[in-house]
C-alpha cells in the first residue's frame, strides 16, 4: 500500500484546529465584508444616481477606499493564507479537494481576477466617471465577489454533506450537495449584515459628514440589516441539511460545539434585535462605538459559526470519505495488519526523549493518528483525559475508539502499535520516568487487544463510509 | 527521456503543465515588477532630489502609483499556478511546505506588511520625509519581497529533493541549505529588472504619447535598468549552471532542453539589442518596446521550461502520470473554459469602459 505519509508538525499545546480556526474566521469575515460591501455600494450608487440620497456618492468613494485597503489586501492575503494553512493542517484533505474540484477552483479564480480589476478601476478612476460607468464597475465588482462565494461554497459544503456524490462521484452532485443552497443563502445574508455594520463604523469615522448626513446614510445602510429576519429560517434549514450525528453533536452532544453554536446564534440574535428595534422602528442614530460593538458581535457570530462548521465534520474532514487524521476508511483494515507507521519515512524529532523503542513507536502512532485532535498534555490532552484509567481501560477505549466517542475515527494500527501507544500514555502520565526499559510484550494482552479491535470493526460510529 | 520536453508525456500531464507554465509566467511578470520595483524604491529614496513642493519625476511617480496594484496582480496571478502545482506535484509541494513550517507561513505576515508599506509609499507626505527615514523604509519594503522570493525558491528546491526530507524533518530545521539556493535566487532577482524596465517603459510610453521627443523621460533610465539586469542575469545563470549537479545540467543542455536554452538565449539577445536601440533613440519607441517584449516572452517561456526540466529530471514521472490522469478524469473543464472567456471579456470591458468614461469626462470639462 502506498500510504501518503507527510511530515507532521507539532503545534505545541495549541492544537492545529485552533490555528486554522483563527485565520479562517478572519478570512471569512473579511471576505464576507467584501461581498456585502460590493452589494451595498451598488445600492448606494443607485441611491445617488436616482437622486434619493445626496451624500451617497461621497460616501461610496470614501467607503470604497476603505474596502480596498482592508479587503483587497487582508482579504486576498488571508485567502492565500487559507491555502497555506489547509496544507499545514491536512495536506491529504486539501489534496483531495483540489483533485476533485480544481476546475471549480479555477472558475472561482476567474471571478477573483474580475473582482480585482473591476475594484481597482473603480478605486482609481471612480471619482472621474459618470454614474452609468460607476454603476457598471460596481455591479461587475459585486457580481464577481459574490460569484467567488458561490463557487467556493460548493466545495466547502461538499466536505460536510457530500450527498449523492458518494455514489456518483459526479462533480455536480458534489457541488450542488444538500447543504449548498442553505449555506449559500445564509452566507449571503451574513455578508449583507457585516457590510452594513462596517458601513456604520465608516460613516461615523468620516470627518466630512455632519450629523444630519450621517443619520441619512446610516438609515440607508441599515436597510441591509433587514434581510436578517430570514436568518433563523435559513439557519434551521442549513442545520436540517446536515447529517443527523453532526446535528446532534452541535446541539448538545459536545459541550464545546454547543457552546460555539450558542455564541454564533446568540451574537446574531443580539445584532438582529438591535437592528430591528433600534434602527428600523426607533429610527435611532447609531454612533461609532455602538457600530463597532455590533461589528464585534458579528465577528463573534462568524467565529462561532466557523468553529461549528469545522467541528461538525468530525471524525471526518470529508464526510464518509476521509478521516480527520488523513486516513481513508478503506485503508484501515490493512493498516491494522501491517501497522500504521511501519512505513512512515519521517523519524521522530525528539526520539532521544523516549528511552525505549516501544515508546518511540507509540509516539509515532500518536503523531499519525491522534495528534490532529489531541495533544499529550495540553488542549484535549490524552494524559488528562485518561488520567484515572487503568492500562486495560485505556486498551479497550482506544481499541474501540469510535465507540468511545462517535466523533473519533476507528483505531487504524496493529495491536502492537496500540499497546505501544498505551504504554506511552502511561509513561507520560507517570511524569516521563527516565529508567524505563522495553519489556517483552505479553501475548495474551495483544490477543485481547486484537479481539477488541475486531469487535469494534473498521466502520465509523455512524456505520457507513466510502472506501 | 530523450525527446524534447514535454513531448511523449501523457496528455493530462501536458495539459496541466501548459496551464501551470502559462499562469506561472503571468505571475512572474507582475512579481518581477514588484521585486525590482521595490529595489528601485530604495535607490529613489537615496538619490531622488526634490523639495516637498516639487512634483515627483514621472518615473518615480508612476512606479509608486502602480506598485500596489502590481502586487495585487502578482498575488492574484499566483493563485492559478498554486492550484496547478498541487495537481502536478502534490506530494512534493505539500511536503516542502510542511518541512519549512513557520518559516514558510511567515510569508503571510511579511506580505501584509510589505503590501501596506507600498501604500504608504504613495503618500506625498511620506515621500517628503528625510532620507534618514525613507531609506530604511525602502530597505524594509524591499527586504520583505526579497524574503518572499527567497522562500519560494527554497521551498521549490526542497520540494524537488525528496532525498533530503527525512533528515530535514528530524533536524527540525526551518531553512533548507543547498548550494543551489543563492545562485537560483540571483537569477530571479537579476532577471526581474528587464521585466520592470519593459512594463514601466510601456507605461511611460503611454503617458508620454503626446509629449515632444526632447521632453520625454525614461529612455535612459529604463535601458540602463534592463541592460544591467540582462548582464547580471547572464552571470547568475552561469553561476547557477555551475551549482547544478552535472547530470541535471546535462539534461538541460541535452536533447530534452537545448531548444529552450536556445529560445531563452535568443530572447536575451533580442532584448539586449532592443534596449541598445532604445538607448540610442530620441524617446521610448513603440517598435523597440515591442521587440523587447517579444524577446522577454521568449526568455520567460524558455526559462520556465528549463525550470520544469530541472524539476522533472529529479522526480519519478511514472509515479505522477496516474495521478494526473485521475485528476483529469473529474468534470468541470468546459465550465472553466467558458468562464475564463466570459470573465476575461468582462475584464477587458472594465478597462474599455473606464477609458471611454475618462475620455468623455475630459471632453466635457
Ligand atoms: C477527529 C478528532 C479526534 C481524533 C483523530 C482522535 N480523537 Fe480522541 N477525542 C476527540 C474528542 C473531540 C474527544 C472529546 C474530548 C472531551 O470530551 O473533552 C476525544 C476524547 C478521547 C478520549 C477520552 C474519552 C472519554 O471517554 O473521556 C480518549 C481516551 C481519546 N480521545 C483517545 C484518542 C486516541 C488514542 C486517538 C488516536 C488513536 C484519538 N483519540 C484520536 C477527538 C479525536
Ligand atoms: C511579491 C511577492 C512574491 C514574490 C516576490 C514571489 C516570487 C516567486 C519566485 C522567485 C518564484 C520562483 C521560485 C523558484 O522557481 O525558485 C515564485 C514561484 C511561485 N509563486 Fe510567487 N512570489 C510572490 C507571491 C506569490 C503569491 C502570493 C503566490 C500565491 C498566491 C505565489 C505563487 C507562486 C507559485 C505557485 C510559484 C511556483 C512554485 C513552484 O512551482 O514550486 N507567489 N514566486
Amino acid at each position: 500500500m502506498d500510504f501518503p505519509y507527510y511530515p507532521i508538525n507539532d503545534f505545541g499545546p495549541l492544537m492545529k484546529g485552533l490555528v486554522i480556526g483563527a485565520l479562517g474566521i478572519l478570512h471569512v469575515f473579511l471576505a464576507q465584508f467584501a461581498i456585502g460591501g460590493g452589494m451595498l455600494m451598488c445600492y448606494f450608487q443607485w441611491l445617488a444616481s436616482s437622486g434619493r440620497c445626496a451624500p451617497a456618492r461621497q460616501f461610496i468613494d470614501g467607503f470604497f477606499k476603505f474596502l480596498v485597503l482592508v479587503s483587497f489586501i487582508l482579504g486576498a492575503i488571508t485567502g492565500v493564507g487559507m491555502w497555506f494553512t489547509s496544507i499545514q493542517i491536512s495536506p491529504r484533505t486539501i489534496g483531495m479537494m483540489v483533485g476533485d474540484f480544481h476546475w471549480v477552483w479555477a472558475v472561482e479564480w476567474t471571478f477573483f481576477c474580475l473582482e480585482i480589476v473591476a475594484g481597482y478601476c473603480f478605486y482609481r478612476y471612480g471619482t472621474r466617471l459618470d454614474d452609468a460607468a460607476r454603476m457598471t464597475l460596481l455591479v461587475l465588482y459585486a457580481v464577481a465577489a459574490w460569484g467567488s462565494l458561490f463557487w467556493i461554497n460548493g466545495i466547502l459544503s461538499w466536505q460536510l454533506t457530500p450527498g449523492r456524490w458518494l455514489e456518483t462521484h459526479s462533480i455536480w452532485d458534489g457541488f450542488f450537495n444538500p447543504s449548498f443552497w442553505p449555506s449559500l443563502l445564509y452566507r449571503t445574508l451574513v455578508s449583507m449584515t457585516i457590510a452594513a455594520l462596517v458601513a456604520c463604523v465608516v460613516i461615523n469615522a468620516m470627518p466630512r459628514f455632519d450629523r444630519e448626513r450621517r443619520t441619512i446614510l446610516i438609515h440607508r445602510a441599515a436597510h441591509f440589516l433587514l434581510p436578517m429576519i430570514f436568518m433563523p429560517v435559513l439557519g434551521v434549514w442549513y442545520l436540517m441539511s446536515w447529517p443527523a450525528e453532526s446535528r446532534a453533536w452541535v446541539t448538545g452532544g459536545s459541550p464545546a460545539m454547543s457552546m460555539f453554536l450558542a455564541i454564533g446564534v446568540g451574537s446574531s440574535l443580539l445584532v438582529g434585535a438591535y437592528a430591528l428595534f433600534a434602527i428600523w422602528w426607533g429610527k435611532l442614530y447609531i454612533n461609532g462605538a455602538t457600530a463597532t460593538l455590533l461589528c464585534a458581535l458579528a465577528l463573534a457570530a462568524t467565529a462561532g459559526g466557523e468553529f461549528v462548521r469545522e467541528g461538525a465534520r468530525k471524525p471526518f474532514t470529508v464526510r464518509d470519505v476521509l478521516y480527520s487524521n488523513s486516513i481513508l476508511p478503506g485503508e484501515i483494515a490493512q493498516l491494522r495488519q501491517v501497522g500504521s507507521v511501519s512505513e512512515d519515512p519521517f523519524p521522530l524529532r525528539d526520539a532521544a526523549d523516549y528511552p525505549t523503542q516501544r515508546l518511540q513507536l507509540g509516539a509515532k502512532v500518536f503523531r499519525l493518528q491522534c495528534s490532529i485532535c489531541h495533544t499529550m498534555r495540553g488542549v484535549n490532552g490524552l494524559v488528562e483525559l485518561t488520567g484515572s484509567w487503568s492500562d486495560d481501560q485505556r486498551r479497550l477505549m482506544i481499541a474501540q475508539l469510535q465507540r468511545t466517542k462517535p466523533f473519533m475515527p476507528p483505531f487504524s494500527g496493529s495491536a502492537v502499535e496500540l499497546e505501544s501507544l498505551v504504554q506511552l500514555i502511561a509513561w507520560e502520565a507517570a511524569g516521563r520516568p527516565p529508567g524505563a526499559t522495553d519489556a517483552t510484550l505479553d501475548a495474551e494482552t495483544l490477543a485481547r487487544i486484537q479481539n477488541w479491535l475486531d469487535e469494534a470493526g473498521t466502520l465509523p460510529a455512524s456505520g457507513h463510509s466510502q472506501n | 527521456m530523450l525527446s524534447m520536453f514535454p513531448i511523449g508525456l501523457p496528455w493530462p500531464t501536458v495539459m496541466y503543465l501548459v496551464l501551470y507554465i502559462v499562469t506561472l509566467i503571468i505571475h512572474v511578470v507582475f512579481m518581477n515588477y514588484v521585486l525590482a520595483g521595490s529595489w528601485y524604491l530604495v535607490s529613489i529614496s537615496l538619490f531622488e532630489r526634490r523639495t516637498a513642493d516639487q512634483l515627483p519625476s514621472l518615473v518615480a511617480g508612476t512606479l509608486r502609483e502602480w506598485l500596489p496594484f502590481m502586487l495585487s496582480a502578482a498575488i492574484t496571478a499566483g493563485i492559478a499556478p498554486l492550484l496547478f502545482v498541487q495537481i502536478l506535484y502534490k506530494r512534493n509541494f505539500y511536503t516542502a511546505n510542511l518541512l519549512l513550517f513557520h518559516r514558510w507561513m511567515a510569508i503571510l505576515p511579511v506580505l501584509i506588511v510589505a503590501f501596506y508599506l507600498l501604500y504608504i509609499w504613495k503618500a506625498k507626505r511620506v515621500q517628503a520625509w528625510p532620507r534618514l527615514i525613507t531609506f530604511p523604509l525602502g530597505l524594509l519594503t524591499f527586504s520583505g519581497f526579497a524574503f518572499i522570493a527567497w522562500s519560494w525558491t527554497e521551498n521549490h528546491l526542497l520540494s524537488i529533493n525528496p532525498g533530503a526530507w527525512a533528515e530535514h524533518y528530524a533536524d527540525g530545521d526551518m531553512m533548507y541549505r543547498s548550494r543551489e539556493v543563492l545562485p537560483r535566487l540571483a537569477v530571479w532577482f537579476a532577471g526581474s529588472f528587464p521585466t520592470l524596465a519593459l512594463v514601466l517603459g510601456w507605461q511611460l510610453w503611454y503617458l508620454q504619447r503626446d509629449v515632444p521627443d526632447e521632453e520625454t523621460v525614461g529612455r535612459h533610465r529604463m535601458s540602463l535598468l534592463a541592460l544591467s539586469g540582462l548582464i547580471t542575469a547572464a552571470i547568475a545563470v552561469a553561476l547557477y549552471g555551475v551549482a547544478l549537479p552535472p547530470e541535471v545540467r546535462e539534461a538541460v543542455t541535452g536533447s530534452m532542453g537545448w531548444p529552450y536554452v536556445f529560445l531563452a538565449g535568443c530572447g536575451w539577445g533580442v532584448q539586449f539589442a532592443s534596449w541598445l536601440q532604445i538607448r540610442r533613440s530620441p524617446r521610448l519607441e513603440k517598435i523597440w518596446l515591442a521587440t523587447a517584449s517579444a524577446g522577454l516572452l521568449m526568455t520567460l517561456v524558455g526559462v520556465a521550461m528549463i525550470r520544469e526540466i530541472i524539476r522533472w529530471f529529479r522526480l519519478d514521472g511514472n509515479a505522477l502520470f496516474p495521478l494526473h490522469e485521475q485528476s483529469a478524469g473529474v468534470g468541470g473543464l468546459p465550465l472553466f473554459l467558458v468562464f475564463f472567456v466570459v470573465n476575461a471579456a468582462l475584464v477587458a470591458y472594465c478597462i474599455i469602459r473606464v477609458r471611454r468614461g475618462l475620455a468623455a469626462g475630459a471632453s466635457a470639462s
